[in-house]
């Protein structure tokens, strides 16, 4: 009998070290999203009634569950969380603020998860090189019940117009935003199942 | 991971080099369902048979099989049977095999069982 870590090791050996990277690689990017799993299992929604209430298919809802946080849609995400009665913040914060070493670990593989986000600022090459900086997508389930999904920019008021384009009207931002501002800006929504409190604007 | 041990059985050891080098992708989707389903039972507290999470199906008893459901599509029903005492947090691997060898496996599963039982 072996321990747990012990028989991972033989596993990776057995499927070479490309392979043993990527199960790493999954297990640290796919981290919010197994999250988001246990709190859909704990609520007692199961994979069918998820699908049912989305239109999907429950091979899709696993799929969707497994999957690594770059490869889903923010489009899918939100009806998701919405499904399965999770709050979700969005959070900007300006480049280069001490958070910014929080989130490097992540960054190079999620910077896309808002695809329709950047395209969407993406218009204007400018614009798009001093505005987006990367997007993260923080798990604060354990005690938020809360995803929060952090964007960094050079250029706020860039990032809140196109962030209000494709959000739902619900969300609102948590201060009023001024064209030059930088800094951090909350956007809640007010449809969570009652138990979620954000983080305040200065964490 | 979550003070889990690990007993594999002779027919696992044989059959999981040689596995995961055949069915790569589906041992792949298989390996993130196990570690899923051990996730589950350390945060969860439920007990395994309450777990509802689409490749994991209860076999018989105390033993269940793990499939590469969620993995992508068009992979072969690879199955990984194993089944878990979860006081003592042991999990043991049993076999590794295709849907056409099920009836043979689920026969191996029974006699593994009883073997871990009269160990016990």
């Amino acid at each position: 009998m072996v321990d747990y870590a012990t028989f991972q090791k033989e596993w990776d050996e057995a499927i070479g070290e490309d392979g043993a990277q990527e199960f790493e690689q999954w297990k640290r990017c796919s981290e919010m999203l197994r999250w988001l799993r246990l709190r859909r299992i704990s609520s007692g929604y199961t994979e069918k009634e998820i699908a049912d209430t989305l239109g999907w298919t429950e091979d899709q809802v696993l799929a969707f569950e497994m999957s690594e946080l770059q490869d889903i849609h923010f489009g899918d995400l939100l009806p998701y969380l919405e499904a399965i009665g999770v709050g979700i913040g969005i959070r900007l914060i300006e480049k280069n603020l001490p958070i910014a070493e929080h989130i490097d670990f992540h960054a190079s593989k999620v910077h896309d998860l808002f695809k329709e986000f950047i395209e969407m600022i993406g218009d204007d090459k400018e614009m798009t090189e001093r505005a987006l900086a990367v997007i993260y997508a923080y798990n604060q389930l354990v005690t938020n019940r809360t995803v929060e999904l952090v964007a960094m920019f050079s250029n706020q008021s860039a990032v809140t117009e196109a962030l209000e384009k494709i959000l739902p009207p619900e969300f609102k931002p948590s201060q009023n935003i001024r064209e030059d501002d930088v800094g951090i800006v909350d956007y809640k929504a007010p449809f969570v199942a009652g138990e979620v409190v954000l983080n305040s604007p200065s964490g | 991971m979550y003070g889990f041990k690990v007993q594999q059985s002779e027919r696992f050891r044989s059959r999981f080099k040689r596995y995961t080098k055949r069915h790569e992708k589906e041992m792949k989707a298989i390996r993130k369902n196990l570690y899923s389903t051990l996730e589950m039972l350390g945060e969860l507290s439920l007990p395994i048979h309450q777990i509802k999470f689409g490749p994991l199906k209860c076999e018989f008893g105390n033993v269940f099989r793990l499939s590469p459901q969620g993995g992508g599509v068009g992979l072969k029903p690879i199955r990984l049977y194993f089944s878990i005492d979860e006081s003592k947090k042991i999990l043991y691997l049993l076999c590794l095999g295709t849907k056409t060898r099920q009836s043979e496996d689920i026969k191996y599963c029974k006699e593994e069982v009883k073997k871990t039982d009269g160990q016990k």
